[in-house]
């Protein structure tokens, strides 16, 4: 059974990933309060598709699936908007 | 590294067919010099952006990156891919309309860097008959970036990145992030072009390591020559260590045919090294190809400030070669400015490790720089020659010996590269330390009120090279010295002196009274103020020195000096 922890830890690399390429104002912080999505986020439409792509790759790499982030996090329904829930959604997915 | 305001960082404009928002992000985290802040100049529509003269979108930018996919810019290599049948020679047309694009745009930027054409990996093509001539699509992206080469490679400022390094990473090409975001490449291939393309700044600014300074036991050779002897060291022979280290030092042997002077720093009994060197059959080097060394027990770290002292060079512009990592940790603290790659545990990875080094990169490679270990050679014997001549008198006696000639000539077509080189390399003995790149130096001394010599300094021991420029400018009735420039290689000749007395006639011909050389202080330049202050000029507590050209600026007795009009 897939660990909350390992898709946590993969979440932090692909964060220091695209990290790499946010301007210093507009970088992912630590912690899963973090907004990812909706009022309050830092990350533009390219920083929250490089991200998603990112978990995909690095929780693909962990556990060895991963659904496609992007297409279903833009349904409101998915009721994803910070790090932590985020975690969650991935966790009960794979 | 500390944060860089957004002023203080060069401008880049990228051109591309694809998002390089990513590219962007990443030059603007990287923390490597320079400190670079890049826009995009949209994608999709290259050419159109190329030709686009908006001062908006160039002013202001240092340079210009170039990168795009070939099907973007030829419509013939699009069907190719599709495997429709083409005309090759379609493909290079367009070609050239794309390479005028380009060089109409490098007339905007000092500097435009063009990454080559890629296909990624993946792309089989017609398999074994995808290099045939006139069918095959990876034949027909040889033959377009060959074209690319051939059109650029005269244009001034202008440099053609090698992209397919840059592809050699695992899953280079990011699929889903094109569809997502129109961004066809993962971070890792835009770090290995960011790496490239900083090496690309700072070559073209002159900040290249000029200097590799070796460790012997275990770094040249195997073993610990004062324990084993030379003849019982790991170098060549059917030992796969000792065959590794002769290939490093071949390599290391080779960077000076681009410019690269070689020292040695050891822990050891300079005749017992000494002796290595010179009667090892498998050593590639031998005392003759090393500029200096200090080779005793005393701390590396001080003996390298030493040794680059003698050879009037900054540590910034060395690199130190150690297999000892406690040795590399205690130098590379010591000396901030020095660079200390990490070598890696395994002999025979040395090659690969100063392979992947893109500290050596510069923008030109001239006769000077394959020459440039030969001149240090033989400044070594001409301090040789002078600690043994006691005979002599006097630092003029003993210079008359050397027999220096200083030939001065304008900037023109055949010494323009090593001048530009030289005027944004050199920093201890620099007046105004301006940095402008060849074709702005050129452009600038086309000015009737303006005067830029090229100075070629040679004596009896060999040719130094062209190590000198320097300019006037008339400014009223008084000629100002906008540049003063001189190598460390030939400082403490008088060479000073007869530049400067070629100044005082330069601004006499332009018809100024007096001449003014304004000090700007650098981290560095101090030697060019102690020189100033001591060149006969009057000057002032602003370090302004002044010469009325009423009298004459005597030229050395021991300088024959040459002046040509072109």
């Amino acid at each position: 059974m897939v660990n909350r922890v390992q898709i946590l830890d993969a979440v932090n690399i692909a964060i220091r990933h695209t990290n790499e390429t946010l301007p210093a104002d507009g970088k992912i912080g630590p912690g899963e309060q973090e907004r990812i999505l909706g009022d309050g986020a830092k990350i533009d439409s390219l920083g929250f598709v490089t991200l998603m792509v990112a978990i995909e790759q690095e929780v693909d790499a962990a556990v060895g699936k991963c659904p496609s982030l992007v297409e279903e996090l833009a349904d409101p329904a998915a009721g994803v908007t910070t790090i932590g829930q985020l975690v969650d959604y991935v966790a009960g997915r794979v | 590294m500390q944060e860089r305001s957004e002023l203080e960082r060069d401008k880049l404009l990228i051109v591309s067919d694809f998002n390089a928002d990513i590219l962007a992000g990443l030059l603007a985290n990287d923390t490597n010099a320079p400190a670079v802040a890049a826009s995009s100049a949209g994608f999709r529509q290259v050419t159109s952006a190329l030709l686009n003269d908006d001062p908006g979108l160039w002013r202001n930018k240092k340079a210009a990156l170039i990168w795009v996919r070939p099907e973007a810019i030829s419509e013939v290599f699009a069907k190719a891919k599709l495997m429709q049948p083409v005309d090759h020679s379609d493909a290079l047309r367009e070609m050239d309309t794309f390479c005028d694009a380009i060089i109409a745009a490098s007339s905007r930027v000092p500097t435009t860097l063009v990454a080559t054409l890629h296909l990624p990996e993946e792309e089989r093509g017609y398999g074994a008959l995808d290099m045939q001539a006139g069918l095959g699509v990876r034949s027909l992206l040889a033959r377009m970036n060959q074209r690319l080469a051939e059109r650029l490679n005269a244009t001034k400022g202008l440099f053609l990145l090698d992209a397919t390094r840059w592809f050699a990473c695992k899953n280079a090409i990011n699929h889903k992030m094109w569809y997502l975001a129109k961004v066809p490449y993962s971070n890792d291939v835009f770090k290995a072009a960011i790496g490239d393309l900083k090496a690309a700044l700072r070559a073209v600014r002159g900040q290249t390591r000029k200097v590799v300074i070796c460790d012997l036991d275990d770094t040249l050779w195997g073993g610990i020559v004062g324990d084993v002897g030379w003849e019982n060291l790991r170098l060549g022979g059917h030992d796969p260590v000792g065959e590794a280290l002769v290939d490093f030092q071949r390599e290391l042997r080779a960077l000076t045919q681009r410019g690269i002077i070689l020292g040695i720093v050891s822990k050891n009994t300079e005749s017992v090294a000494l002796e290595a060197i010179e009667k090892h059959p498998e050593m590639v080097l031998r005392q003759s190809d090393f500029a200096g060394w200090r080779i005793n027990w005393n701390d590396k770290a001080q003996n390298i400030a030493d040794l680059m002292k003698e050879l009037n060079l900054g540590l910034d512009s060395a690199v130190f070669l150690d297999d000892n990592p406690v040795e590399r940790a205690r130098v590379a603290e010591a000396l901030p400015e020095l660079l200390v790659p990490d070598l890696p545990s395994d002999k025979m990875l040395y090659v690969s490790a100063l392979r992947r080094l893109d500290c050596f990169d510069s923008a030109a490679v001239s006769n000077e720089d394959r020459n440039r270990a030969a001149y240090y050679s033989a400044e070594r014997e001409r301090r040789t020659a002078l600690e043994g001549a006691d005979k002599v008198a006097s630092l003029d006696d003993w210079l008359l010996t050397l027999q220096i000639k200083v030939q001065a000539e304008p900037i023109n077509d055949v010494n323009r590269k090593r001048a530009g080189q030289l005027f944004n390399k050199t920093n201890q003995l620099n007046l105004t330390t301006r940095r402008m790149t060849e074709n702005e130096l050129e452009s600038w001394a086309d000015a009737g009120n303006r005067v830029l010599l090229t100075f070629r300094v040679s004596d009896k021991f060999g040719e130094a090279g062209l190590t000198g420029i320097a300019g006037v400018e008339l400014v009223g009735d008084e000629a100002l010295v906008t540049d003063y420039v001189l190598s460390c290689r030939v400082m403490g000749k008088r060479v000073e002196e007869a530049i400067v007395h070629q100044l005082t006639e330069s601004a006499r011909s332009l018809g100024a009274k007096k001449l003014k050389a304004i000090y700007k202080p650098t981290a560095k330049n101090q030697p060019c103020l102690e020189f100033w202050r001591n060149s006969g000029f009057e000057y002032d507590n602003d370090n302004t020195f002044v010469w009325d050209l009423d009298k004459a600026y005597p030229k050395p007795a021991a300088i024959e000096l040459i002046v040509s009009k072109n």
